[in-house]
């Protein structure tokens, strides 16, 4: 990989982590977690709030330069005017770039004291910044209604994945009021939501997800001389190993959580886990989805 | 149940119908085509299996002695999946290469070449 190229995945994994983390702990928040606890959690994640909002602009910045470099010829188109404006202007990225900047502005719009504690100037920015994902890369192979089906898939997959992600953490940090009676009705209640609707979320995201592969590689990706299929795999193997973690988590450390302080911090363990498994994930993504996938 | 047994069967029909897309733009057909003998063309011809974006797609002409020769302009038809560009002049008999670059839609730049045999 040329340095372009590698600085493109950076870009691309800052830019999904931090989307889909602003749109899953979003609508986990504003959907699950009760009033009572939803002041204290927001503030924790204040922080990492901010952090994302730089991350997707400073990649959204950086893309479209480095795109320049790579669709032209190197590092001197990286600072043509005339060569960016063609970019921007001319190409299914430039697009993809337009929406980017766009969400980016909306996520800056969002924390100005106006805005910043209302929930939902946040989710909406950031369904912005995910929308844009599918309008290039393979869902745009297609021709016709397929290719509005795969779109439409791959949006789907992006919004269930990134409840199921960004979810994770505000998860995490609810996991101590469950030890503090005042707290235990309020955090049991947001678990449950999470619980309910993580059932839900993950079903799907593997249903999209398989149809994806389905519509890309034309069945599942076992050609592993193809770096595409064997990263795939990979990913699929990460995503199930997740499922079998939640899983655990659900119906083993939660049943016992009252007989042994053990599976207290198990379940603490497990999930910190599952959101170090999906940046692993993204990761992957980011690199092989500019992969030839046939 | 029946119904959505239904939707299921009529989903997959409608997708095994549309085929599978080869994801990157690859060359389905090319004017002249791969290694034909032709008379000199007065134009190429290359229909790819997505459509391009204009700027970043472009075709180069190679003579019998491997230097380029110049070309016109390329433009895009057929819903942009055809990339064309104007020969300037009759060229001489000969074996040429035609080697193209070119931007798809899914943001993904690929290349290739091929060659044809202009008669004398």
């Amino acid at each position: 990989m040329t340095t372009a190229e590698t600085l493109i995945v950076v870009c691309r994994f800052g830019f999904y982590a931090g989307a889909l983390f602003l749109w899953g702990a979003s609508t986990y928040i504003a959907g699950f977690v009760p009033d009572g606890l939803r002041q204290s959690v927001r503030a924790k994640l204040t922080p990492i709030r901010g952090l994302s909002v730089l991350v997707i602009a400073g990649a959204t910045v950086a893309s479209l330069p480095l795109n320049a470099a790579l669709l032209g010829d190197g590092w001197q188109d990286a600072a043509d005017l005339g060569m960016l404006w063609t970019v921007i202007t001319q190409t299914s990225i430039g697009t993809v770039w337009i929406v980017q900047a766009i969400a980016a502005g909306l996520l800056f719009a969002a924390l100005t004291p106006s805005s910043r504690s209302k929930i939902l100037p946040t989710a909406l920015a950031a369904l912005v910044a995910l929308a844009s994902l599918p309008i290039s890369g393979h869902a745009a192979i297609h021709d016709g209604p397929l290719r509005l089906l795969h779109r439409a898939n791959d949006l789907l997959h992006l919004l269930l994945g990134g409840f199921w992600f960004g979810a994770l953490l505000p998860v995490a940090l609810l996991l101590p009021a469950l030890r503090d009676q005042s707290t235990r009705h309020d955090a049991t209640t947001a678990l449950i939501g999470f619980s309910r609707a993580g059932h839900v979320a993950v079903a799907l995201v593997i249903v999209t997800g398989l149809f994806s592969t389905w519509l890309i590689v034309g069945g599942l990706p076992l050609n592993w001389s193809l770096p595409y299929q064997l990263l795939l795999s990979a990913k699929i193997l990460i995503v199930a190993t997740m499922v079998a973690l939640a899983i655990v988590n659900r119906y083993v450390f939660v049943r016992l959580l009252d007989r042994s302080p053990l599976m207290y911090r198990s379940l603490v363990c497990a999930t910190v886990t599952e959101i170090g498994l999906s940046l692993g994930v993204l990761a992957l993504v980011a690199y092989f989805g500019r992969l030839q996938p046939v | 149940m029946r119904n959505t047994l239904i939707a299921s069967l009529a989903l997959a029909a409608f997708v095994a119908a549309a085929g599978q897309a080869a994801a990157h733009a690859s060359v389905k057909s090319t004017t002249p085509t791969d290694k034909a003998s032709v008379a000199s063309p007065e134009e190429l011809d290359l229909t790819f299996s997505e459509a391009l974006n204009l700027p970043f797609s472009k075709l180069h002409l190679l003579g019998p002695d491997g230097k380029e020769i110049e070309i016109g302009k390329g433009v895009l038809k057929d819903a942009d999946k055809t990339l064309t560009a104007p020969v300037t002049g009759p060229l001489k008999p000969g074996t040429y290469t035609v080697r193209w670059n070119v931007l798809s839609v899914d943001g993904h730049k690929t290349n290739g070449t091929y060659t044809f045999t202009v008669k004398p």
